[in-house]
């Protein structure tokens, strides 16, 4: 059943940003009032032109004022989401209890569902996510059929406007299907941007995710995998960075809910001058998923000593039988001793500080994939 | 020629690390630099090197019978001196492949560092570790983290063969490896010296030094040279202890 827009509307004024502090000591890693500043922006008339650190990218659909479907690998249906009265059922997986997801429901305007069949190898998509001058909204839903193999890209790209962006995807991967579920959230120090993501993975399917993540004026990019199936694997790695004036929350979240299920999470992130950044995550081991194993590892590298950074990993059990479960996270200064060894390889102080920067960025490798050059990264 | 380090007087704040210390490290020669536990062996190294902090008071560092004192630290490895370091830090987020890659892209010239422009140099960075019996996974993850001791050491030495550095610094490269270890890394530095190279060897304990005949032995004590000799030298500190050999030679 479809629910009335109107009803989301008296969410948005009813929930609150979050509803407990984020732990006993830090109340909100995420600055809220840069959403509450922006939360009355009109819908945006224009969006972002596809940046230079981009173009080279073949899209198969661009996501703007309305969605655009450039082209469907075999066996794929894509079919366009949205519009003030249409197709209208979002959140059916992450549900809304929180103001941002509520003000999503309600305002996001363009959007697709992509349907991958059972068996297919569908070789690559990239489906991109431009931001706009005012707001934009945009949804995406992933169903991909059993014994399914691919890659899949989502690039949520918000550009120098002080604009504010929504987006929301939620998915469900088959069993014994074997893909990648990658992100790269790209925003200019301008944009604000809320990016929510919510993956669920079937019976002994293998799931990858990478995430690349530059920040904005607030970005809050939080991805919760579900890993449900019994003997599904999923693995997750992220680069992050927050630049001069940034602000990042970047939270990624798994629940193995499938017996003999396998996560492995990590993270890093690099704090330049001047940038904030909370790096954090949840593993979480259902009472259901016995002999399950959950490993988080997190990592920010403060670049200055103006920058701001925060490491949380949270590990929670509630099967009592458990394979492995391990927690970590690390978080410093780029030390005098780090730099010595570096330049004692012959790399300058402005090399060492690139490759530090560099490398961080290319940790997860989505770089890599989408061929964006590193540093390139910095300027988006 | 090689490494000459001239009457150095260091400090680290206020402190005096090494009083008018000079040695020699010639070419085709293993120097080998032994003392007790805070003795300036490392500030020596580090001091050659030209790390922050190590401010040089007096005296000279010369390559080749050129002062390299006013170069900076990357400039003195581009010259060809190389510190392996007694217990490297890590590096999160920095692959071990992609430093040798950086480091040795910088030594050809080239623009993009990190861009593997020779895909020889994979196969020799992976040749190279499996002699050293470095698990060739390590290029792959973050330099020295939840590496072990011995697979630090074993890095370090990677690095030093993939960079062919002129001068090699060694900073105890035998601790926390275990007796096969120590033999490969033995076996490493003579082959180093048989290549022409300088070595400075910087140990604590005299082990090392059963598997490695050093041309010269100075040891250290208080941030002063207070005896230098042959390898013989290194068997006496083995029998003897630093103190007695001090006062052997100083009276």
């Amino acid at each position: 059943m479809k629910t009335d827009r109107s009803t989301y509307a008296r969410l948005v004024e009813e929930l609150p940003y979050q509803h407990i502090a984020d732990t006993p000591t830090v109340k909100h890693y995420t600055d809220w009032k840069v959403f509450d500043e922006r939360l009355n922006l009109p819908f945006s008339t224009e969006v972002d032109r596809v940046p230079g650190v981009l173009s080279h990218l073949s899209f198969n659909v661009i996501l703007g004022l309305d969605p655009v479907i450039v082209s469907r690998p075999r066996g794929v249906v894509i079919e366009a989401l949205g519009g003030e009265a249409g197709n209208v059922e979002p959140m059916s997986l992450a549900g809304v209890h929180d103001k941002m997801s509520a003000y999503h429901a309600y305002r996001w305007r363009s959007g697709v569902i992509v349907e991958v069949e059972e068996g297919v190898d569908f070789g690559s998509m990239i489906l991109l996510s431009l931001g706009g001058d005012a707001y934009t909204g945009h949804h995406i839903i992933l169903n991909i059929g059993d014994e399914a193999r691919g890659k899949i890209y989502i690039v949520d790209y918000a550009g120098p406007s002080k604009g504010l962006k929504t987006l929301v995807f939620e998915g469900i991967v088959g069993g014994e299907a074997d893909v990648e579920v990658n992100v790269a959230s790209l925003h200019s120090r301008e944009h604000a941007v809320y990016t929510l993501g919510h993956i669920a993975t079937g019976r002994r399917s293998t799931v990858a995710s990478k995430i690349l993540a530059a920040g904005g004026a607030m970005s809050r990019v939080q991805i919760d995998y579900i890993v449900e199936g019994e003997g599904a694997v999923f693995k997750g790695s992220a680069s992050s960075i927050a630049r001069p004036g940034a602000k990042m929350d970047i939270i990624l979240n798994s629940i193995n809910k499938g017996a003999e299920s396998s996560v492995t999470l990590s993270g890093r992130g690099a704090v330049l001058n001047g940038g904030y950044m909370a790096l954090r995550g949840s593993a979480i081991i259902g009472r259901e998923a016995r002999w399950a194993s959950s490993e988080i590892e997190l990592h920010v590298t403060l670049m200055g000593e103006a920058a701001r950074g925060h490491a949380v990993p949270i590990l929670e059990i509630h099967s009592g039988d458990v394979a492995k479960a391990n927690h970590a996270a690390g978080i410093s200064h780029v030390l005098e001793e780090q730099r010595f060894y570096l330049k004692s390889r012959g790399l300058s102080d402005e090399e060492a500080f690139n490759l530090l920067v560099s490398g961080i960025i290319s940790y997860s490798e989505l770089a890599d994939d989408l061929a964006i050059y590193t540093l390139d990264v910095l300027n988006v | 020629m090689g490494l000459e380090v001239v009457d150095l007087t260091v400090k680290v704040r206020d402190k005096l690390v090494l009083r008018k210390v000079s040695l020699k490290v010639d070419y085709g020669t293993i120097h080998a630099v032994m003392g007790p536990n805070g003795s300036g062996k490392s500030s020596l190294a580090y001091a050659i090197m030209g790390r922050e902090g190590y401010e040089v008071v007096e005296g000279d560092i010369r390559l080749d019978g050129e002062s390299i004192l006013n170069l900076e630290t990357h400039e003195r490895a581009l010259k060809g001196v190389y510190i392996g370091m007694q217990d490297p830090p890590v590096v999160p987020g920095v692959k071990l492949s992609t430093l040798i890659v950086a480091a040795t892209n910088k030594r050809r010239g080239e623009s993009e560092l990190t861009k593997m422009s020779d895909p020889r140099l994979v196969k020799r960075m992976q040749l190279v570790s499996s002699s050293i019996g470095l698990n060739t996974e390590l290029l792959h993850r973050e330099v020295n983290v939840g590496f072990s001791g011995g697979e630090r050491k074993r890095s370090e030495i990677l690095q030093a063969i993939m960079l062919d550095p002129k001068i090699v610094i060694l900073d105890e490269p035998d601790s926390g490896l275990d007796i096969d270890g120590i033999k490969k890394v033995a076996d490493y530095i003579s082959d180093l010296k048989a290549k022409g190279k300088a070595v400075m060897l910087i140990t604590h304990y005299a082990r090392l030094l059963q598997h490695v005949m050093p041309d010269v032995v100075t040891v250290l004590i208080d941030g002063e040279v207070v005896a230098r000799g042959g390898s013989k030298l290194a068997l006496l500190v083995e029998e003897k202890g630093y103190n007695e050999v001090k006062k052997m030679y100083r009276g």
